[in-house]
């Protein structure tokens, strides 16, 4: 695991949740995740190309994410998440990946994204082969959590 | 193409999108009206797209997340 390209995402994760929602996630300890594995949260998946090639996957507990779409859309509360709800995760990751990019650049180390995908139901298997996991959780308020999964090759 | 029909007055464009990326749409929508005023809108703020995106055309570059009045200073430019 090269710290190096593990960083831009711990920092662009935690700036850009502050930003958006005004909270203050704390990293939790990162670790190995062996594959494949089981999710009941909300999932967005996007692409990695460039000089780092994979793929992160960030999950997000449904309530959390409930609270973090109310907070961007101004509404109070949202107990389900429809289509635009969605809308708002995917874009929360989009800007996540997007200013992880601009850090990257930063860094003189290219990469681009791809549109963000999301999966939304129960007992979701993700299998991603013979490739490495890193895990980035990130702790909220009411034992909230969201985790950045991060699988990449080196090019 | 739905810019040709309505002619808009501003047209805002993410540069990460399916089908056909932000860029590739400005160059499209330069073509086919150079007077277009077409602001990027993206979570990607690198020099080099931003620089691509200028070059392109595009009357000004917003990087997500962004605040209101940052969108009322781009706009009150055009």
């Amino acid at each position: 695991m090269n710290v190096e390209y593990i960083n831009p995402f711990i920092e662009s994760s935690k700036s850009i949740i502050n930003q958006t929602t005004g909270f203050n996630p704390t990293l939790g300890k990162i670790y190995i995740k062996n594959t494949p594995y089981k999710s009941n949260d909300v999932l967005v998946l996007i692409g990695l190309t460039g000089e780092i090639q994979g793929s992160v996957v960030i999950s997000i507990r449904n309530e959390l994410a409930c609270k973090i779409a109310a907070t961007m859309m101004g509404e109070s509360t949202i107990l389900e998440l429809g289509e635009i709800e969605k809308s708002a995760i995917s874009e929360l990751c989009n800007m996540i990946l997007g200013n992880a990019a601009s850090i990257f650049y930063s860094k003189n180390i290219n990469i681009d994204i791809t549109p963000p995908t999301v999966f939304t139901g129960d007992n979701i298997e993700l299998s991603l082969g013979k490739s490495v996991v890193v895990c980035i959780p990130l702790k909220f308020d009411d034992d909230n959590s969201m985790e950045v999964n991060i699988t990449y090759i080196e090019k | 193409m739905e810019s040709k029909i309505l002619k808009p007055d501003i047209v805002t464009l993410d540069i990460t999108m399916p089908v056909m990326d932000g860029l590739q749409a400005l160059k499209q929508i330069k073509a086919i009206d150079k007077s277009a005023k077409v602001i990027m809108i993206s979570a990607m703020g690198q020099e080099g797209i931003v620089r691509e995106a200028i070059i392109s055309g595009a009357t000004g570059f917003i990087v997500k997340p962004f605040k209101e009045e940052t969108i009322l200073k781009v706009f009150e430019k055009l």
